[in-house]
């Protein structure tokens, strides 16, 4: 939205040189080619899009975006985020509307809210208590359902997993689908088989909600029924800078299926640092400060139906936790190898 | 060669190991048969190696006996041979099995691409052949393949202590024992390297689900060795939940219903007893004030002692009385594993029964 307005719009005649080096036109494109659109080039080499090539820059691809490009949280490969004026026209009553509300429910809500005794502060002292818990994402409605979003492989043509997102009548939401970890042959995916639901609840005008509440709490605390089958919690903080971007903190969440409900408590020290999936060697603890989402991700390799009902997501105090990250965290030598 | 052991069962582990020997040979010298005519007419790809062995004779043999013949070839083309060895693992099925790792991972010489310099240290010395490695490692990774002491030396004879490749095989090493064994539900020991029976599978599965500590299960064979098909009823019960169906009155309804559960990747059927509930929904959360108000302890002392009995089995939607599983999943078979259930629920025949197996979907 606001944040990705390119600079094209502003000075018309220039080209947006500063992403040229990696945005699918290259600047040595000729007339000719600019005064055909992209689909009757296709049609004239006989290329499909699903087999287009990548790319290299004069530098290389990045996979991880670096700060040259326009925004591209997510990696996506030639990602362009141009477009037209008249597509702003077009989309901003609906952004006014939509976001102006939200924009006014903030306001409501600070007003009413106005009160000398500060929560937070007094739990930063120290008064969450032992066995204290909170719930904070429940799933009884469709509009809470709606802070979720869920992907999979085959949203991105990189696969054929499934996955769907639904309310149950018992008032919990149920995560389902089917993983499949049949590779496409397009030349580029090498892995495939995963479905994930995340949370995307954001203040007005795309501002990040930080979970920062929950510095106080020792725990995670989900409650759920599963299949037998892994999941993987993530808590994600990406920052402004690119190579933040791509910043979660894991843990496994182990489900034993059947008929019962789980209370799944996963201590916040347990988590590590993982960089889009890949644990990293230079481990630290979560901060709850950076983390602006949560996700469930299935990716266990089986080929097969899954389903994870979900009751709430919410914290939960243990006292006696007094560990504050599992993992050693050795101090590497000043010269080393570890950058390259 | 051929030395029998003292005691027949000794005799028995010889001869199958020279029988298994004598049928690696006979496959070798097929590949290097195949090897020697093509290489008369001309280049073959090594794909064609793979690709000649006959489906119902792709084992860890034919693979290991392929590994063998181009070790004693000593090309030079090891990335492509073990890059079109590794997409063969799974027809092979190898895919999960330690030692062809580490015989593909032998397949890089030994001493050749270890980093002298300063310069060969800092940048990917070797870039091919350490991407190469990092393939087949990532390969084991996802398999879930736990690597060991070994493998790490292997790689690290072929490339150096801490070069790129090794430092991967490093990484496997310090984070998958960590995360091997973190489902508390699930001990995977009972299940690796071993091949197991569905009726193992299900107790397994009953094991898992079953979180009442006291939950004894049972398995009772209705055929003998003789059948071909083996018929048996698994069930998990607890004596509170005994007790529960005890307490039942005269023709209420209990529900057998199916679901399905993942041990690992074996996806096992069971069926459960369950009975609607007549307890309000379970408040987990009490709000508690930080001033006690003491004025009538009794009558919460004594809502809490009523609270106390409720058990696990009694949950928000529906009161479980019984998990089982059974050899065949169907509405018959079920009313029989109801009636095993029954000699020890006696209550059992005084309630309705609604077996629901039939048309049904599992995973729902």
């Amino acid at each position: 939205m606001i944040s990705y307005f390119p600079g094209r719009l502003l000075f018309p005649k220039i080209r947006n040189t500063s992403c040229a080096f990696f945005s699918k036109e290259s600047t040595s494109s000729n007339s000719l080619a600019e005064s055909k659109t992209n689909s009757e080039l296709q049609d004239y080499t006989g290329k499909s899009n699903l087999l287009e090539k990548k790319k290299v820059g004069v530098f290389g691809t990045s996979t991880v975006p670096i700060n040259t490009n326009f925004p591209n949280p997510k990696g996506v490969i030639g990602y362009d985020p141009d477009f037209s004026v008249k597509e702003i026209v077009a989309e901003l009553p609906n952004t006014r509307k939509t976001q102006g509300a939200k924009l006014a429910e903030e306001i409501k809500d600070a007003f009413s809210n106005i009160s000398i005794e500060k929560p937070e502060l007094l739990e930063d002292i120290g008064f969450v208590r032992h066995n204290e818990a909170r719930v904070e994402y429940e799933f009884d409605t469709p509009e809470k359902l709606d802070l979720w979003k869920i992907g999979c492989d085959s949203d991105w043509k990189e696969g054929f997993s499934t996955c769907s997102l639904v309310n149950s009548d018992r008032g919990t939401a149920v995560f389902s689908g089917n993983i499949s970890t049949r590779v496409l042959k397009d030349g580029r995916v090498e892995r495939a088989g995963w479905a994930s639901m995340k949370l995307e609840d954001r203040k007005s005008f795309n501002r990040k909600k930080f979970l920062s509440k929950w510095r106080n709490f020792s725990h995670l605390l989900l409650k759920v029924r599963g299949d037998g089958r892994s999941y993987k919690i993530m808590l994600h903080s990406p920052l402004s800078m690119d190579f933040t971007w791509g910043d979660s903190f894991s843990h496994p969440l182990h489900t034993h299926g059947g008929p019962y409900w789980q209370y799944e408590k996963i201590p916040f020290s347990k988590f590590f640092h993982t960089v889009a999936g890949r644990i990293q060697d230079r481990q630290y603890r979560v901060n709850l400060e950076d983390t602006s989402s949560i996700g469930i991700v299935i990716m266990d390799r089986i080929d097969g139906d899954f389903k994870l009902e979900i009751d709430y997501i919410g914290v939960y105090n243990d006292t006696t936790h007094v560990e504050d990250f599992a993992y050693e965290t050795y101090t590497l030598p000043v010269f080393n190898t570890h950058g390259f | 060669m051929l030395i029998l052991g003292s005691n027949a069962s000794d005799g028995a582990v010889h001869v199958s190991m020279v029988l298994a020997q004598l049928s690696k040979r006979v496959i070798t010298a097929q590949i290097r048969s195949l090897t020697n005519t093509s290489q008369e007419a001309g280049l073959v790809h090594v794909e064609k190696q793979f690709e000649a062995v006959v489906p119902e004779k792709r084992d860890k043999d034919a693979f290991m006996a392929a590994i063998a013949t181009f070790k004693e070839k000593r090309g030079r083309t090891h990335v492509e041979f073990i890059n079109t060895a590794l997409k063969y693992v799974k027809d092979y099925g190898v895919h999960k099995d330690l030692d062809t790792y580490k015989s593909l991972l032998d397949v890089f010489p030994k001493g050749k691409m270890i980093p002298q310099t300063a310069f060969q240290k800092v940048f990917l010395h070797y870039p091919q052949q350490q991407n190469c490695a990092v393939k087949v490692l990532d390969e084991m990774e996802w398999h879930g393949v736990q690597p060991d002491k070994e493998i790490h030396d292997i790689v690290v004879n072929a490339f150096g202590e801490w070069n790129f490749a090794t430092k991967k095989v490093k990484r496997m090493l310090y984070w998958m024992p960590k995360l091997k064994h973190s489902n508390k539900y699930l001990d995977r020991r009972h299940l690796e390297g071993k091949s197991l029976s569905p009726s193992e599978l299900a107790g397994i599965a009953l094991k898992m689900m079953s979180r009442d500590p006291a939950t004894s299960i049972s398995l009772l064979k209705l055929s003998d060795n003789s059948d071909p098909v083996d018929k048996w009823f698994a069930t998990a019960q607890s004596p509170s939940q005994q007790l529960l169906l005890s307490e039942l009155q005269k023709s209420e309804e209990v529900f057998v219903d199916g679901g399905s559960v993942y041990v690992q990747d074996n996806l096992i059927r069971f069926v459960t007893l369950t009975g609607t509930t007549k307890l309000s929904p379970l408040d987990e959360f009490k709000k508690e004030e930080l001033d006690e108000d003491y004025s009538n302890w009794f009558e919460e002392w004594k809502k809490q002692r009523h609270e106390a009995k409720r058990s696990i089995h009694q949950q928000d939607h529906e009161t479980v009385f019984a998990m089982g599983a059974m050899f065949q999943n169907d509405n018959a078979t079920a009313l029989r594993w109801m009636d095993q259930l029954q000699k020890r629920n006696p209550n059992l025949e005084n309630l309705r029964i609604r077996v629901r197996l039939d048309g049904k979907s599992w995973l729902s």
